[in-house]
């Protein structure tokens, strides 16, 4: 595995980043440094702010970081790893956990419809999404789309916050912190996220601004200690009203942007014995 | 009615192997290797003008790009390769590609092949001889094609048995007893696999990103020629040998003769094997982005 300092330390900043960031982790896999060059400069051009690619030579190596929990969303195949060809690495994956297995499967170089065969048999039946080149770019975009670890961290987020359950304002919330994460850099808080939550629940803008004002009151009540922690990372001054716009803003970025310290747990993180389940498509 | 069903199939055609026969023998060979070729050049042409471009560029981007370019033009080498093993042999089933027979001397063909091996040294540690057994001069009955690329992949096989790391690799020719040739490729690499896991292990590492064609393509050009191809392990010692033996065949043998004659007809093969050979080290780990030049004797046409 190309990952030659730090080895451990960075494992688990990455897990932090692959949920709380909103970050898709990807890992490469081949035998050729230039397969990985190539993939890498690929993937960066598609979005690079949201993939994350990992590198590996071994077969064995990555399919150790998946069963320990690397959540990995993806697996960009090439047709041989130093240590085994493709096939061996998926049969390998089939005899993984459920949950230790990437849900997309991207094999640009590989026999798709052999492959689709092999996962199709087995105790556990477990049909990854299966990708080509020609569609891997669609393929891709695709899983960015369908993944959703932020909603997960924001739903952790809430929960470390103590947030109330049974306020309204928590729906609006959270439907407004995920078309927040639609965007890359600044957004209009009336127009582009609260007239759009409003729409959808057939309500004024100031209803649901004021639904969210709830939420965030209720949170400035029970002032758990991973509220502050928040307050404080976001520089959101103590005693300070927030205001609906700084609040989703200081989320958004909480959701997005990587941990200034690596190795420093986020609470919206699950720690690694509380890790969800991969979705697992059958086809 | 008595009507054999048509094979629709992949089973069926496996029971009807005249049915796959025919099949292969309509392929548009010929059509097929000209398109792929084509494709390939206007790749080669649109990489080397957009390296062109960049040339004079500088920064962070430029080298990025650079770099792609280079890993293009690496790509583009071994698809050709490739698909240089896939139309030959596809020739070879469609029995298009019976052998032309000629004069060929052998010590001046090895020389040739031999023209790199400062390079193979420098880059790859690989120390390569040529032991023509106090001869100057060897010249068989051959088909030149045939010969050239056995010999071009007996060689790239030793360079990847022996990288990385280094080792030795021998280029021995030798006279057969009654006529013919012998030519013998030694290399101390990884050697043949044993059966055990780890020998197999191994030489999968080494060789690691090849197909296994070119193997197959130089059995079938023995066939064809009735030579004969001999992998073993070396006598003494890790590594490998590669024996290829020309029985005698009559200079006046009824199929067509094309005689190379003359000097420069002599230094027209030297440099055309002498391309091939810089194409076939090209494919190898290690000297892909190496850029070669003719030795001076073969730099004009």
């Amino acid at each position: 595995m190309l990952r030659p300092r730090g080895r451990t330390e960075r494992v688990w900043s990455r897990v932090n980043d692959a949920s709380s960031g909103g970050r898709l982790w990807i890992a490469i896999a081949s035998y050729d440094p230039r397969f990985f060059r190539i993939c890498q400069r690929y993937i960066a051009a598609l979005d690079s702010r949201v993939i994350q690619c990992d590198l590996y030579r071994s077969g064995e190596e990555l399919l150790a970081q998946l069963e320990q929990g690397f959540p990995y969303r993806a697996v960009l195949l090439d047709n041989a790893l130093a240590d085994m060809d493709a096939l061996t690495f998926c049969r390998r994956l089939q005899a993984l956990d459920l949950q230790c297995r990437p849900w997309l499967l991207l094999v640009p170089a590989c026999d798709v419809e052999e492959l689709d065969r092999l996962f199709q048999t087995g105790v556990q039946s477990w049909t990854p999404q299966i990708s080509s080149l020609n569609s891997l770019l669609t393929d891709l975009k695709s899983l960015l789309e369908a993944a959703s670890p932020s909603e997960n961290a924001l739903d952790r987020l809430l929960a470390s916050w103590d947030t109330p359950a049974r306020l309204v304002g928590r729906v609006y919330l959270r439907e407004a912190v995920c078309l927040t994460l639609q965007y890359r850099s600044h957004f209009a808080i009336r127009k582009d996220i609260l007239q759009e939550v409003g729409e959808r629940h057939t309500l004024t803008e100031l209803a649901i601004d004021s639904g969210i004002r709830r939420v965030i009151a209720a949170i400035e009540k029970r002032n758990t200690p991973a509220w502050q922690d928040f307050r404080q990372r976001h520089r959101l001054a103590c005693g300070q009203k927030l205001t609906t716009g700084d609040f989703l803003y200081a989320v958004w970025e909480e959701l997005t942007a990587p941990s200034p310290d690596p190795n420093r747990p986020s609470e919206g993180e699950p720690r690694p014995d509380e890790r969800e389940t991969q979705p697992v498509p059958v086809g | 009615m008595n009507e054999k069903p048509s094979p629709s199939r992949w089973d069926d055609a496996q029971a009807a192997p005249e049915a796959l026969g025919a099949l292969l023998a309509r392929f548009p060979a010929y059509a097929f290797e000209s398109e792929c070729q084509r494709s390939l050049d206007m790749i080669v042409l649109c990489q080397r003008y957009i390296s062109r471009l960049v040339e004079e560029q500088n920064g962070p981007q430029a080298d990025e790009l650079r770099q792609s370019l280079s890993d293009l033009a690496v790509a583009a080498n071994r698809l050709d390769r490739n698909l240089g093993s896939l139309t030959s042999l596809l020739r070879c089933v469609q029995q298009t590609e019976a052998p032309v027979w000629e004069p060929v001397e052998l010590c001046a063909l090895a020389r040739t092949l031999c023209a790199e091996k400062a390079l193979l040294q420098k880059d790859l540690r690989i120390r390569l001889t040529l032991d023509c057994g106090g001869l100057q001069e060897l010249t068989v009955q051959a088909d030149r094609r045939y010969l050239n690329r056995i010999c071009l992949h007996l060689l790239s096989n030793a360079v990847r048995a022996c990288t990385p790391g280094g080792g030795r690799i021998t280029l021995a020719i030798r006279a057969g007893q009654e006529g013919g040739a012998v030519l013998t490729v030694t290399d101390t690499g990884c050697g043949l696999p044993d059966g055990s896991p780890r020998s197999e292990q191994e030489n999968r590492a080494h060789f690691l990103g090849t197909t296994k064609s070119g193997l197959l393509l130089c059995q079938e050009y023995c066939r064809l020629s009735g030579w004969t191809l001999v992998l073993r392990p070396r006598a003494k010692g890790r590594g490998a040998e590669a024996v290829l033996t020309l029985p005698p065949r009559a200079a006046f043998d009824p199929s067509p003769t094309l005689r190379a004659s003359g000097e420069e007809d002599a230094r027209r093969n030297a440099r055309r094997l002498w391309f091939d050979l810089a194409f076939e080290l090209q494919c190898l780990p290690g000297l892909e982005e190496v850029r070669f030049e003719p030795p001076p004797e073969l730099r004009e046409f």
